[in-house]
């Protein structure tokens, strides 16, 4: 038997994880070699004194806490800090924008449904409501946001003084879908899709 | 420790920003998490106040985490990395010292610590200083296996190795340590004392 081997099977005894075999292997060596025994109680005895050692070190940590209220509500507080920023700002803008091109964010009138293959002759504006009413119609979007997010501003060329504005609008939609799936990678960096389990946060509740 | 699927779907709500699970992981884990330090921090720091920076990191970027498996193996880096961040530490005050030293500004005169405070000192560190000798790939599992609660498969998770790698490093580390006691008691074998290493398995 190698001296690793046998290092091994005195530190599997001392862990009590050694088997039948382990023991028979254990009593052969120790008949023809006293000094195993002595081997294993000097192990024993180290790893006594080393368990107990750490065990000084590591009941520390049960006098360790997490800060989660602090840190978590530290975040929120950030997080809130910069949608009220953002949102006030956005509001500031749509405002600017609703000025500017004087209408409301939503066309007046609705074009007849159910006959898009008509689309070319509805404005721009006319065929986004109708995309909105079919829409809602068909369960497919709840709303559009109030709110228009302005990306970019600059003056038109010239001294005309008009001003072109970039903006996001926001459409609410909904999908009804068997599961969601979210990617992970395992040790190879092979993507998987890990399902996600969803729970309402209040039950029967439907998206407003 | 809870069971898999129990730690999992308590990671999980951690991961989501609940307040209660977030603290309840970090108290199921903090232990081993402090023998992690304990493995890799360096000389002059201590575990506690380490033990305070993985925490406050922990709740700092547990939101971040992708995958509640990769807990463990996650909180480990955080934990080297507050150790070596120590390190970095350590290593520069050392630095200032020579150079205040040089320039003769040192404070020579500090009272030595008491005998008893010495003396508590060398029984409760004796053991541990001597494990600090000992190659890292073999004091962690070692350490690790002195939390009460890890075996061979657990730690083998946490330190992405096979069962069997830590079950020869926790026995040569054993090894190592039994040579260094021996050194540590004789002696005329005191100086140039040291551990019989050979390659990681």
């Amino acid at each position: 038997m190698s001296d690793n081997e046998r290092d091994t099977l005195l530190s599997r005894v001392a862990d009590g994880e050694a088997g039948e075999a382990d023991w028979a292997t254990f009593r052969t060596l120790a008949e023809g070699d006293p000094v195993l025994w002595r081997d294993l109680a000097e192990l024993q005895r180290d790893n006594t004194e080393l368990s107990a050692a750490v065990g000084r070190v590591i009941v520390l940590a049960d006098g360790v806490e997490a800060p989660a209220d602090t840190q978590i509500v530290a975040r929120l507080g950030e997080r809130l800090r910069l949608v009220a920023t953002w949102g006030g700002w956005a509001a500031a803008a749509m405002v600017a924008v609703a000025w500017v091109t004087g209408q409301t964010g939503l066309p007046r009138g609705t074009p007849s449904q159910g006959n898009e293959a008509g689309l070319a002759s509805f404005s721009p504006s006319e065929a986004y409501q109708a995309y909105l009413n079919r829409g809602m119609a068909a369960g497919t979007v709840v709303r559009e946001m109030p709110d228009k997010y302005v990306l970019d501003t600059r003056p038109l060329p010239g001294d005309s003084g008009r001003i072109e504005v970039f903006y996001v609008r926001q459409i609410l939609e909904r999908a009804v879908v068997d599961g969601m799936y979210r990617e992970t990678r395992d040790e190879l960096g092979r993507a998987h899709p890990l399902r996600i389990e969803i729970r309402p946060s209040q039950p029967g509740a439907p998206p407003s | 420790m809870t069971d898999a699927a129990g730690d999992h779907s308590l990671v999980a709500a951690a991961i989501r920003g609940d307040v209660d699970a977030v603290r309840r992981v970090w108290q199921d884990h903090r232990r081993w998490v402090a023998a992690v330090l304990l493995a890799h921090k360096p000389a002059g720091a201590e575990v506690d106040d380490l033990l305070q920076d993985v925490a406050m990191a922990y709740v700092r970027t547990i939101g971040k985490l992708r995958d509640e498996s990769a807990l463990k193996p996650w909180l480990r880096t955080v934990a080297i990395n507050a150790a070596r961040a120590a390190g970095r530490q350590v290593r520069l005050r050392q630095k200032q010292q020579v150079v205040l030293a040089a320039q003769g500004a040192m404070e020579r005169d500090q009272p030595p610590p008491s005998d008893a405070e010495a003396t508590d000192r060398d029984e409760s560190g004796h053991i541990l200083r001597l494990i600090q000798e000992i190659p890292e790939g073999y004091r962690e599992p070692l350490i690790l296996r002195c939390v009460r609660g890890m075996n061979y498969r657990q730690i083998g998770e946490l330190l992405s190795l096979p069962e069997t790698t830590i079950e020869t490093r926790i026995a040569r580390g054993r090894r190592m340590l039994r040579d260094l006691v021996s050194r540590a008691a004789s002696p005329l074998a005191r100086i140039g004392a040291e551990p019989r290493a050979g390659g990681l398995p």
